[in-house]
């Protein structure tokens, strides 16, 4: 950001003062990660837009309560990955405990996914194949790894905001982390192994 | 350099955090930790296939590009945060009060504020997703008083029917008790006279009360029903709710034979005479009416 920019915090401040001018700027610089964020996680544009409108409308209500000194970004964020959360209850997923380990250490298990990924067969895969077999892998993960999966690579946020957005501790964040993009390692080589399969038959 | 801060004396591979290299740019991989992860990997096979993994995993993962916002996204969301009424002053907003498209935009300013009703017809009419449904706080208070109001309303206008009816409704079966009471009196005084007609010569000085009952109903002159009053509460057959006088032979026709218990209708009661007719008097007139009655014999 521009140094020239107002911070959130300044925009959020002068909300909170009474000065509505604040918050077209605030929803302009929130409108594309934003937005990004919530159509990966919901997977359709209108949703996401509903939930995108939501959740500023709900910045602007409990603006007062926002405490001075707190970031903004990972408020915004929690606000709207619970209100994602009320769709997936809207939806019927249940979590399946057993597949989100969150409490497991996962740097061992990382690296050695990671490795075995390095030494996977690769594919000649369009960049549209590729995009939808990481859509559908990220998809069949849990919705809390899911979650801390977008908001650390697609976002780009640190552990330390990842896990003010999420509200759980710094290693569970960084344990959710390590599991999603393990499994999501596995589930890529696997896809790129049966790609290089299926062109291999059909050579 | 990664988030989390390393401890001293970790050994050089456990540096080494898998996570952000998948998310670290090239440009970031040329410097700080990444030039170090550079210089240990050479000499590493682990952890020159960590990052050679990671490097791969994070082109797969960029492959998944985002969607772009809905270029009027931001407009919609200010329109539906002032239709919500979360801002104080909706008319503070400035540049992007309205739910309308661009072009139509400044013939909506040029208008008087649009009712909100029409606001919210408007936002519904743009594409896109529909406005939520669920009203704010005011608007279901509204509702909620408007509510209150007419129950009330209602209450009000019962109420006012029944205090305004409710003397009449009395009046009207106080008045059907009364012809009903004067409609028994008259079959008393004919039985009355037929006893005396039977018994011409008889003492009926002593025959009063109870021994008049059971020589009238014994008699067949009457039924034990013709003797109550149909205002008195509780009147059971064999109770005499009449005052009874058995006549002369030579009895003036305007001679009173049967009248009403005082009590038994509120504010009057019932009179028989000799010739059949029947009257109801007032207690307010009855001194009047006694007066009268002493005039004519």
């Amino acid at each position: 950001m521009p140094q020239s920019e107002p911070s959130d915090e300044s925009l959020l401040a002068r909300l909170r003062s009474g000065d509505d001018e604040a918050l077209p700027a605030l929803v302009n610089r929130y409108q594309r990660p934003l937005f990004g964020y919530l159509h990966r996680m919901l997977g359709c544009a209108a949703e996401a837009e509903d939930i995108f409108q939501e959740t500023f409308l709900r910045v602007v209500k409990h603006r007062a309560r926002f405490e001075t000194g707190r970031r903004v970004r990972p408020w915004v964020y929690a606000i709207a990955s619970n209100l994602v959360k009320n769709v997936y209850r809207s939806r019927g997923y249940r979590e399946r405990t057993s597949l989100d380990r969150g409490d497991q250490d996962g740097g061992p298990g990382l690296r050695a996914s990671i490795e075995a990924f390095s030494l996977a067969p690769e594919d000649e895969a369009s960049n549209a194949e590729r995009a939808e077999r990481v859509r559908e892998a990220i998809a069949r993960l849990s919705p809390t790894s899911r979650d801390a999966l977008v908001l650390f690579y697609y976002q780009g946020l640190p552990y330390e905001e990842i896990a003010e957005t999420l509200d759980v501790p710094l290693g569970t964040v960084k344990s959710r982390i390590h599991n999603a993009l393990s499994k999501l390692a596995g589930l890529i080589a696997e896809a790129c192994g049966n790609a290089a399969r299926s062109e291999a038959e059909h050579a | 350099m990664p988030d989390l801060p390393v401890p001293e004396g970790t050994p050089e591979c456990e540096k080494t955090d898998a996570a952000d290299l998948v998310r670290s740019s090239e440009a970031e991989r040329e410097s700080g930790h990444d030039a170090w992860l550079a210089r240990h990997a050479a000499s590493c096979p682990s952890c020159s296939r960590v990052a050679q993994g990671a490097r791969r995993l994070g082109r797969e993962l960029a492959a998944w590009a985002p969607v772009e916002a809905p270029d009027e996204l931001a407009e919609r969301t200010l329109a539906r945060v002032r239709l919500a009424g979360a801002l104080d002053d909706p008319a503070a907003l400035g540049a992007a009060p309205s739910a309308l498209a661009p072009a139509e935009d400044a013939a909506h300013r040029e208008r008087k504020p649009a009712s909100r009703s029409v606001d919210i017809l408007a936002a519904w009419a743009l594409p896109g997703p529909r406005p939520a449904l669920a009203a704010p706080p005011r608007a279901r208070l509204r509702f909620l008083t408007a509510q209150a109001a007419a129950a009330v309303l209602i209450f009000l206008l019962t109420s006012g029917f029944a205090i305004t009816f409710y003397p009449v409704f009395v009046e009207a079966l106080e008045e059907s008790r009364v012809q009903a009471c004067q409609a028994r009196l008259g079959k008393v005084t004919v039985a009355l006279r037929a006893y005396r007609k039977d018994h011409p010569d008889a003492d009926v000085s002593e025959l009063k009360g109870t021994a008049l009952r059971d020589a009238l109903v014994h008699g067949g002159y009457l039924v034990p029903q013709d003797l109550l009053c149909p205002a008195v509460h509780g009147a059971r057959p064999g109770m005499v709710c009449f005052e009874l006088r058995v006549p002369d032979a030579d009895c003036d026709p305007q001679c009173v034979l049967a009248w009403d218990r005082f009590g038994n209708h509120s504010g009057g009661f019932d009179i028989a005479y000799a010739d059949g007719h029947t009257e109801y008097v007032e207690t307010r007139d009855f001194s009047t009416w006694l007066a009268r009655v002493r005039s004519t014999r």
